[in-house]
């Protein structure tokens, strides 16, 4: 069908910054041939004003960024330290000029690129924690609540007891990194942030079930009790055992406390 | 007596829903929802973006059923411009969360997205040729044809010179009379196209079947950045949407189910509550007053 070919052909000229170069600097019919226009087809595009191609290409670019860069803000605006982030994402752009723009694709497609563009550029390590918070931090975001099963919906009156099961309420994700990311994610982008000496952290990186779209970040080693809920459901008394029963009101009012802020939750199968 | 011309039924939805908002599935939109509430904000539709809800479509039933108020999906991935149809899944998936939110209907782009495998990277214009405006009728009819509510079809932005014997606004005439669907007249896309190819709006609306428009857009920006330096044409856009908001309802043809608007699309920031309130009152008032309303 031709106007197939008139909607490939514009689409390639839209999203593929080399095709228009092709197309603008003297190699027009051959992009035309490669296209497999017709006659007829090749009239109707010529009719279409490469200027205005132009500006609509550009626009649409603009609009990519602007996506990434609000998934991806800590690092985009770290990155602003060492170079120009708009040569960078003109780059992001020419490297994927086919392709759905869905934001799973895309965030996946801007973590490889930002990665090797990181390391190929010789630029400071710690963009790569950023870029992974980043990624992992909007990712669990649009990661489906996990109703699979029933969980308590409130404090009962006696508050929890010892016979309470315990888990992390899902979706979520434990990351390593190799800086404390949280600490440089919070801070103003510098380029002295590259001096940061490395301070291993593990995050739980956890959907708020609250907000829309938002996620809690969590350092593991403000957890107490994570490493008795990594593997699974807990009850409170086994939670709590390894430690002194003088800490055992503590204890309980902190799990409370993690559950009423939704990071914990009580299944109810048994 | 029942009127049978195309040219000028009323199409789906008939009912009269009353003034609303683009409610963006973003915590900022959590926030803004109870600041409209307080400064006396009365809501009769929200538009929700069915892509917003593509990875966890369980949340558009809870988040449609706490706004307590009918809901219209608006959505892209029916690509009704594209020759390659997109997978079933996709429009499978659209369908999905129509239902599942109720929505009275569901609004798409009259655009051209690209191929199966590519997307051009915006709602594309499409050509005005035979071709394409009978693939755009042929896949708005197989839209509409398969859907739990009545489809609409927004006009694009005009990205390039008009090409290939139609304008967009006869294309849009000749598919929604065609197809026999109403329209969703966003006169936020008309501002659009001054970055890309001026509009020639006048002619444009001239060519609009109002009587098939159920659904308008208009931009709600905010009030203090327009007043910025350099804000000068957003604050022209604005008060164009303003006056044609005004201008369009005084044809008696024009009797649509919502009039809905976008608090981001011509300032950085959200409009203040305060003017979305307003705007949504003038709105009830310009359409939906006891004198203008259609008769059962």
């Amino acid at each position: 069908m031709p106007l197939e070919q008139v909607q490939r052909y514009l689409t390639a000229y839209l999203r593929n910054p080399e095709f228009r170069r092709r197309v603008r600097g003297g190699m027009r019919e051959q992009a035309e041939r490669e296209m497999c226009l017709d006659t007829a087809d090749t009239d109707l595009v010529r009719k279409i004003s490469l200027d205005d191609l132009d500006r609509a290409a550009g626009g649409l670019r603009d609009e990519r960024q602007t996506k990434r860069e609000a998934e991806f803000k800590q690092f985009t605006d770290n990155l602003a330290c060492f170079g120009p982030v708009s040569n960078f994402f003109e780059e992001f752009d020419a490297e994927y000029p086919e392709g759905l723009l869905s934001r799973p694709l895309e965030m996946d497609r801007f973590l490889d690129f930002s990665t090797k563009f990181v390391l190929n550029h010789g630029l400071p390590d710690y963009l790569l924690d950023l870029l992974r918070f980043c990624y992992y931090y909007v990712k669990v975001s649009d990661m489906p609540r996990d109703r699979s099963t029933a969980v308590l919906e409130e404090l009962p009156p006696g508050g929890l007891q010892p016979h309470h099961r315990l888990r992390l309420r899902r979706p979520y994700r434990v990351v390593a990194f190799r800086y404390d990311v949280l600490w440089l994610a919070q801070s103003p982008p510098s380029p002295g942030l590259a001096m940061t000496p490395p301070n291993p952290t593990e995050l739980l990186i956890q959907k708020n079930w609250a907000r829309f779209k938002q996620t809690v970040a969590l350092r593991t080693s403000e957890l107490p009790f994570y490493r008795g809920l990594a593997d699974g459901p807990a009850s409170i008394i086994d939670l709590i055992s390894m430690g002194s029963p003088a800490d055992y009101s503590w204890a309980v009012a902190h799990l409370q406390e993690l559950f009423q802020r939704g990071v914990l939750e009580v299944p109810l199968d048994g | 007596m029942t009127n049978t011309n195309t040219a000028t039924t009323v199409p789906e939805p008939k009912h009269q829903f009353g003034a609303g908002y683009l409610y963006h599935y973003h915590p900022s939109y959590q926030d803004y929802a109870p600041r409209l509430a307080e400064a006396g904000g009365r809501v009769d539709i929200y538009e929700v973006l069915g892509v917003q809800f593509n990875s966890e479509p369980d949340a558009i039933e809870t988040f449609a059923a706490s706004l307590e108020k009918p809901v219209t999906l608006h959505s892209f991935e029916y690509c009704l411009g594209n020759v390659q149809r997109p997978p079933e899944k996709v429009t499978g998936r659209i369908q999905e969360l129509a239902r599942r939110s109720k929505a009275a209907y569901i609004g798409e782009h009259l655009a051209m997205m690209g191929t199966r495998d590519t997307y051009c990277g915006g709602f594309f214009q499409p050509p005005g040729t035979d071709e394409q405006t009978r693939v755009i009728i042929d896949n708005v009819k197989a839209a509409k044809n398969n859907s739990v509510c009545p489809v609409i079809v927004e006009n694009p932005s005009q990205f390039y010179n008009e090409v290939g014997g139609r304008t967009i606004g006869r294309q849009m005439k000749e598919v929604a009379e065609a197809a026999d669907v109403g329209i969703l007249l966003s006169l936020s896309n008309i501002t659009i196209s001054e970055r890309f190819r001026p509009q020639d709006r006048e002619a444009f609306l001239a060519e609009i079947p109002l009587q098939r428009v159920r659904q308008l857009h208009a931009l709600c920006g905010n009030q203090a950045e327009e007043r910025m330096q350099g804000m000068e044409q957003s604050r022209r856009e604005q008060e164009w949407i303003i006056s044609m908001l005004q201008q369009l309802a005084r044809s008696p043809a024009l009797q649509p189910a919502a009039v809905i608007f976008e608090l981001e699309a011509g300032t950085p920031s959200m409009a203040e509550p305060e003017r979305l309130r307003d705007f949504m009152d003038m709105a009830r008032d310009l359409y939906f007053r006891d004198g203008k309303q259609r008769a059962a």
